[in-house]
């Protein structure tokens, strides 16, 4: 990066804007955990909480199955850190950026991290984007639609049913495969991409739930380091 | 307001979700970044987000793997994202209201 990384509030501004269609399609999948929870034996109030405070979809899904008397604590930190543990690699993988500004706003930018505010944030700064906190005004927003959509789920859960038929279970997986896509601008990008895929799908039924996805980013990220270093 | 076991079970959840979000960065400045760490992470921001969309595919039917591949055509076409993600949606609203 040829300029010093910074964190404002028009940076911010930003990132929620880039932000805006994705936050809508957040609604969704909110809608569904606020659904789910009451079906898994949360009362309305702790699954809101659960949303507020844990703010990672896939995880609070899990969890859905452990929820029970007594809770099982243990069980309940190792599923949540397990399914999560991807986030350790979206933030290493946008570390240079992040550990450029000071510890409390990468601590900020960070606690509102999700994989599609990061996907943003990766295609901003190939944009020529150099503020940090474009990737916390695309939490925020994506927070704010995760927390609208949970609410909507536990007091009009019945609306779940028609997700499907407006096609927006698909928009995620369409929106990475697209930053995927606008990321190859080499011949030497495609080879993370092949390795990632192939060792993602080879993996998923042989590691646990999502940890098929760090074996996919470690392999992608030594193939890139290594077949760069051939040329 | 939850009972005590249900918000310590949250807290916990929240606890160990923050500590996967904090700690990439935190590996990171200790290690030293050279050419072959800097290809390493762009090379696995590229792969985390393949392996997300592999991972969704593989999980889910023809219906899904027909509206990313369209997204990826759509992508290639226009270097779109947001047409790319509107009009997968609608390939797939299609799909479930003919087929």
């Amino acid at each position: 990066m040829a300029t010093q990384p910074t964190f404002t509030f028009a940076g911010a501004q930003r990132g929620a804007r880039r932000s805006v269609p994705l936050s809508l399609f957040a609604v969704p999948f909110g809608i569904a955990f606020g659904a789910a929870a009451l079906e898994g034996g949360m009362t309305p109030v702790e699954a809101m909480m659960t949303s507020m405070v844990v703010f990672a979809g896939a995880s609070q899904f899990a969890a859905l199955d452990l929820w029970g008397d007594p809770l099982p604590y243990l069980s309940l930190a190792i599923v949540v850190f397990t399914v999560n543990a991807r986030l350790i690699m979206l933030g290493a993988a946008i570390a240079p950026w992040l550990n450029a500004v000071s510890p409390a706003q990468r601590f900020t930018a960070l606690a509102f991290m999700t994989d599609a505010n990061f996907a943003d944030s990766v295609d901003a700064r190939r944009e020529g984007e150099n503020d940090v906190a474009v990737l916390l005004g695309g939490g925020l927003l994506l927070y704010t639609s995760w927390i609208f959509g949970t609410a909507v789920g536990i007091f009009a859960g019945a609306v779940v049913e028609a997700i499907d038929t407006f096609g927006v279970d698909v928009v995620m997986g369409a929106f990475f495969t697209a930053v995927v896509i606008g990321g190859v601008r080499s011949r030497l990008a495609v080879v993370p991409v092949v390795v990632g895929a192939v060792v993602a799908v080879g993996t998923m039924g042989l590691l646990p739930s999502g940890w098929n996805i760090i074996a996919a980013a470690l392999a992608g990220g030594a193939s890139m380091a290594v077949a760069g270093a051939k040329r | 307001m939850p009972s005590a076991e249900a918000a310590l079970a949250i807290g916990v959840m929240g606890f160990v979700t923050l500590l996967a979000r904090v700690a990439g960065p935190i590996i990171m400045r200790v290690i030293p970044i050279t050419g072959a760490v800097e290809r390493f992470l762009e090379g696995m921001a590229l792969a985390v987000l393949t392996a997300i969309a592999a991972t969704y595919v593989a999980q889910h039917g023809l219906r899904e793997a027909a509206a990313v591949a369209l997204a990826a055509a759509i992508m290639i076409a226009t270097r779109s994202a947001v047409l790319a993600m509107l009009l997968a949606m609608a390939g797939a609203a299609a799909w479930s209201a003919l087929l």
